[in-house]
């Protein structure tokens, strides 16, 4: 079998000078270009993670721990390892006396354990091997998780998910924290009933029966209510997901409430002009029409004086209701007009 | 075959108005005035024959009957062959104009100030209309 001729750089945490070389030598079986480390102790592993001596000490694709070292050793050890913080994998190297602990380790960060005394060449190289890649791998898992979270969190459009069966809030974005002013801890107690308002409650059972169906999109307006007792309308846009394993749904709720005023404001307004409109059209020309048809008659040559006397009074009165009309819609206008300048 | 006109308005003065205009149109020296919709309605259902001919001048705004519900009752005896409805109305509402147009007794809607020369021209049209029917009936 060829040697492996990737670069790599091992750290042993290895007080036995002979288990050290063991390990030095079945790994030179397989590996090409290996660079290796000998920490003897776990304040030499200490010093070399954090004063490095050089810009790339400190970085390492594996570290190998045997878990007896004169100065720590056992659940101490990893203990006092894992507040190092390395991100590196680590492998831990235990005598047989040791395997029950060994075990556990795993359950305390280790990524694996090797028993010493059946160590072979290809067994060591293949643990690293894997190692190696399984962390990579588990690290970019854990970026992806962070950046979707971060996504979540600093998203300016307040968001939360929650348990489609408990309703119970399960996690909730900064933007949801204060347009609610609930904070994280109270959300996290809370049902979503609980920014509902409380007529609106027994009708959300239908809308819930009418989601059962699990559509993977809903879209719609609804009444919320904030912490200090305000209501305010959000548009509300919700996916299924699944969250830690359980069905779930995130919520995005978008506050239109100013939107929504500000339509009702123009609504009022067209209403006034509409009404302004009708009576320009129904009853201002009544009187108008009236005076023009007087006046046509009037000035005809061939009707009495007397009769012309008549509809001269009626001109009058149709002059007078025409002011009183205009004074009637000049009033209309100005309700309009200083909302305009209050919005 | 007799011509009868009826002024249907609830302000006293177009009524006046009207018959002066009538008058020197030498559209009709006696017309017929109602204050509304609904007195006109019953005058009409009382005296309607076949054989005679009634033009309606229309206001659209008053109480009681306004324009539009006296021509929705008319639909119930009145034949548009022998009734003929001008809608005068001080409207210049669009949707009042083609709402009037598209009922089947108006010929026209006319906006006030209504003047002679426009009561001449709706005699000559009902003229021409009486010469057709005429000759459908004689051919």
């Amino acid at each position: 079998m060829e040697k492996d001729q990737k670069n790599y750089k091992i750290l042993i945490v290895e007080d036995n000078e002979g288990d050290f070389i063991l390990v030095e030598d079945f790994l030179l079986e397989h590996m090409g270009q290996v660079e290796f480390t000998q920490a003897k102790n776990f304040q030499d592993l200490k010093n070399i993670m954090e004063i490095p001596q050089s810009p790339d000490q400190g970085f390492y694709d594996i570290v190998l721990l045997d878990l007896t070292l004169p100065d720590k050793s056992g659940k101490e050890l990893i203990d006092a390892t894992n507040e190092i913080g390395i991100s590196a994998p680590i492998i831990v190297l235990s005598g047989y006396a040791d395997l029950g602990f060994a075990i556990k380790s795993l359950s305390l960060g280790m990524s694996d354990y090797l028993i010493k005394e059946n160590i072979s060449s290809l067994g060591l190289y293949k643990s690293i091997l894997y190692n190696i890649e399984r962390f990579k791998f588990i690290q970019t898992l854990h970026e992806s998780e962070k950046r979707y979270s971060e996504l979540f969190h600093s998203s300016p459009i307040p968001m939360w998910v929650y348990d489609r069966d408990t309703m119970k809030f399960l996690d909730i974005n900064r933007a949801a924290i204060e347009q609610y002013g609930y904070s994280f801890e109270e959300f996290l107690a809370m049902t979503i009933k609980q920014i509902r308002p409380q007529e609106d409650i027994p009708g959300m059972h239908n809308f819930e029966a009418d989601n059962s169906n699990d559509k993977y999109f809903f879209q719609g307006v609804f009444k919320h209510e904030k912490k200090n007792g305000e209501i305010i309308h959000v548009d509300i846009q919700s996916n299924i997901i699944y969250y830690n394993g359980k069905k779930a749904e995130v919520i995005l709720a978008n506050d239109i409430t100013e939107r929504l005023n500000h339509i009702e404001a123009i609504e009022k307004q067209n209403e006034k002009l509409r009404e302004i409109a009708w009576k320009q059209s129904h009853v201002v020309r009544a009187p108008l029409a009236r005076m023009l048809s007087l006046i046509h008659l009037i000035s005809d040559k061939t009707i009495p004086n007397e009769e012309k006397n008549v509809m001269l009074d009626h001109v009058i009165q149709s002059a007078n209701e025409l002011d009183e009309i205009i004074r009637d819609i000049v009033n209309i206008s100005q309700q309009i007009i200083p909302k305009q300048i209050n919005n | 075959m007799a011509l009868h006109t009826l002024i249907v308005d609830d302000d006293p003065v177009i009524l006046l108005i009207m018959k002066k205009l009538l008058e020197k149109s030498d559209f009709d020296s006696s017309p017929l005035f109602f204050e509304n919709g609904l007195t006109a309605l019953n005058h009409l259902k009382e005296n309607y024959v076949l054989n005679d001919r009634y033009v309606v001048m229309l206001d659209i705004n008053m109480p009681v009957m306004n324009g539009w519900e006296f021509l929705a009752e008319l639909e119930k005896f009145a034949d548009a062959t022998n009734t003929f409805v001008f809608v005068v109305s001080s409207s210049i509402d669009e949707t009042d104009v083609q709402k009037a147009n598209s009922n089947q007794y108006v010929l026209r809607y006319l906006s006030k100030p209504v003047y002679t020369d426009t009561l001449i021209s709706l005699k000559e049209m009902l003229d021409v209309k009486r010469e057709k029917s005429e000759k459908k009936v004689s051919g």
